[in-house]
């Protein structure tokens, strides 16, 4: 099975990021042998987004990375194989004529002929037709909807790049899983999800394609503006003059000066052209325009009548208060957004679609943001608030998942004398067996150093998802939970209770989800027969085991 | 009648153990002969019940596995007892008199004790903390 993320613009690929992180950490999409597991089937990620230098893309681009180590330590048996290179799709790299420059009106100027320039006239101001748009669209989807439909022609007329034709003409002949993400408020992805979903609905045809998506409604606020231009005409003095505005003993300029002091001198004086031309993400309107976005949506792209119901699945995402920004940004390099909890609900989401399930109830939307009970939590989650996903009847639960792989990560640190010969451990006889032929000390020492860059990628994934320092919306609590069970704090709880009484000590909790288990019932896992168990397949017959035992006693830490 | 056995094929050995051997001292020899072995067995009893409750009662893989320099060192640290009671017993003991045929006896011993441990190692699952 062959499964596609399309990440489209800046949120899209936090989300896909979040995806990587997760399955990375453990999280299933299948069943096979009856444990719970991602590996089989493929998991490619393309970005469509003219900010080809964003820093969403890059931070992906190294998760990747990680992940990929992860699967050169693991095997293909721990996780899916994910494509390490992430395809860019960039709408302004339109074949032949089009392809002109990076602003709206060479885009659209007909190959240069400004044969179409009265007509642009009509439908925008000539600051939009002439504003750069190589850094996304500004959070104004009338211009990137023009650029998206000519990127979606080119690639439907045959027009596109080589390479391009033959991944669709490829993709026909397989059975592929499509899941598109992106905003409902921005500018590239309230553009390029609807046009991209309805390109992919008309090429399917008689193809085995699913098609679903993820709307992220506001769950964050950007800063406004850093100033305005007050009615006054945009010149080279006005320009000039607040640019002063950055300098670094302006008190009020900081959390703007990381992105103005990453450019050189022009981009410095058309960024500040770009703020006073109203070209920058404006909070005030954000949520207005999901609105819209939503209305749109479900009008004229859910259930069309030329092409019946564009998505199979639909989720939509948001928190009913955003959280603010502290640091501006116009796109481009210095966009360094925080990872959010809502970006790991939307890759929960995808988790859904891609292990075959679909939206619960077969309705149009799916609000995955849980917000009850306690006003905190609408700035604050912890991991049991994060939305449930199935594969066939078997529901996976988010937080049991977390703490299945930081058990997992504990097991495998802290709980095996490595250094020790295979041959005299006791305990771990499930893990032994693998040891004792000729060559068996060779392969624990190999695996002993395999499992310990593993453990501390997996952990620091789990880290990098949840560690309030690093991300927003999420409880501090949970890190320092996390970083607990994954310590030497857990041997004692994970001991047996005394001479004759073979049950541990304690429970294993991460907020409402608990497990009882003793290091010695890890250790007998190994099933007779299967002594020859890969890395990967080891580690997920531990994870699968765990995430399935009964549940302890729910431990209360709030 | 199987210790009986065993001692007449250490026939060598109580000759080693006491000297005046030829001179009538056979059956003193036999009976500290015989006290090093119960000596010996008790204490490899002692040992094995001593690690068993250890390992019992180990909470987790790590101290469960026993290295084989602690399986060597816990070993030898019942070559002690051995010693001591058989000191003990030459001490109470009249008829043992001769320091030559205590510090014969205690190796005796020692030898059988340390053939003991590595017997019950070898038949049990504790094997694996010493080959």
């Amino acid at each position: 099975m062959r499964n596609v993320f399309i990440a489209i613009g800046g949120s899209g690929t936090k989300v896909a990021e979040a995806l990587v992180r997760l399955l990375a950490i453990g999280f299933p999409l299948n069943k096979k042998d009856g444990r719970l597991t991602s590996a089989g089937g493929t998991l490619e990620f393309w970005v469509v987004d003219p900010d080809t230098d964003s820093a969403a893309c890059t931070d992906l681009n190294n998760c990747i990375k990680t992940y990929k180590s992860l699967e050169g330590l693991l095997g293909d048996k721990w996780a899916i194989s994910v494509n390490s290179d992430v395809r860019l799709l960039n709408p302004l790299d339109l074949p032949g004529v089009n392809n002109q420059g990076h602003t709206l009106r060479s885009l659209l100027s007909a190959g240069g002929t400004r044969s179409t320039e009265r007509f642009l006239d009509i439908f925008y101001e000539s600051e939009e037709l002439d504003i750069e748009i190589n850094r996304g669209f500004y959070q104004k989807p009338f211009i990137g909807a023009a650029v998206m439909a000519m990127f979606a022609e080119s690639l439907t007329q045959g027009t596109a790049t080589g390479g391009q034709k033959d991944l669709f003409n490829q993709l026909k002949n397989e059975q592929a899983n499509f899941f598109l993400c992106g905003s409902l408020h921005g500018g590239t992805g309230a553009s390029g999800l609807p046009v991209m979903g309805k390109f992919l609905r008309s090429e399917k045809g008689e193809s085995k394609w699913q098609l679903a998506a993820c709307l992220l409604g506001p769950y964050r606020l950007p800063l406004g503006p850093p100033f305005g231009s007050e009615g006054k005409a945009i010149s080279d003095e006005l320009i000039e003059e607040k640019a002063k505005f950055f300098d670094a003993k302006n008190e009020r300029s900081r959390p703007y000066r990381r992105a103005y002091d990453s450019l050189g001198s022009v981009e410095k004086k058309q960024l500040v052209k770009q703020i006073l031309q109203g070209f920058y993400a404006n909070p005030d309107e954000i949520c207005q325009r999901a609105h819209q976005g939503l209305l749109y949506y479900h009008n004229n792209v859910l259930n069309r009548r030329d092409l019946g119901r564009v998505f199979d699945d639909v989720y939509v995402i948001s928190r009913p208060q955003p959280i603010q920004l502290t640091e501006w940004s116009n796109g481009g390099k210095s966009q360094v957004n925080p990872a959010d909890s809502a970006e790991v609900a939307a890759a929960l989401t995808s988790l859904n679609f891609f292990a075959g399930s679909t939206a619960t109830g077969g309705t149009d939307y799916i609000v995955a943001a849980s917000t009850e009970e306690r006003e905190d939590r609408l700035e604050s989650m912890y991991l049991h608030d994060l939305p449930y996903y199935s594969i066939g009847d078997e529901i996976i639960d988010p937080e049991r998942a977390f703490l299945a792989s930081a058990i997992l990560v504990h097991f495998l640190s802290n709980e095996i004398p490595w250094d020790v010969p295979a041959k005299r451990w006791s305990g771990l006889d499930g893990l032994r067996r693998r040891y004792l032929n000729r060559e068996g000390e060779k392969a624990k020492r190999s695996d002993a150093q395999a499992y310990k860059e593993a453990t501390n990628m997996i952990s620091e994934s789990m880290r990098s998802i949840v560690d309030t320092s690093t991300t927003m919306g999420w409880h501090p609590q949970i890190l320092s939970l996390l970083d607990n069970l994954v310590s030497k704090e857990s041997v004692e709880k994970m001991e047996k209770k005394g001479f004759s009484d073979d049950e541990p000590k304690g429970t294993l909790s991460l907020g409402e989800a608990s497990l009882v288990v003793s290091s010695f019932e890890i250790g007998r896992w190994n099933p007779e027969g299967e002594g020859n168990l890969s890395r990967g397949e080891y580690l997920r017959l531990i994870w699968s085991n765990l995430y399935r035992l009964p549940r302890g006693k729910t431990a209360s830490f709030r | 009648m199987s210790a009986v056995l065993l001692l007449q094929s250490f026939d060598w050995l109580l000759r080693l153990l006491v000297k005046d051997w030829n001179g009538g001292g056979d059956a003193v020899a036999a009976d500290w002969a015989s006290a090093a072995v119960l000596v010996a067995a008790a204490c490899v009893a002692l040992m094995a019940a001593g690690k068993w409750l250890l390992k019992k009662s180990a909470p987790n893989p790590f101290k469960l596995t026993w290295k084989w320099s602690k399986t060597l060192y816990f070993i030898l640290g019942g070559l002690a007892p051995v010693a001591t009671i058989m000191i003990i017993a030459w001490y109470l003991s009249i008829n043992f008199h001769d320091y030559a045929a205590l510090f014969s006896g205690i190796v005796f011993a020692w030898v059988i004790y340390a053939l003991g441990m590595v017997l019950v190692h070898a038949a049990t699952q504790w094997r694996r903390d010493l080959f």
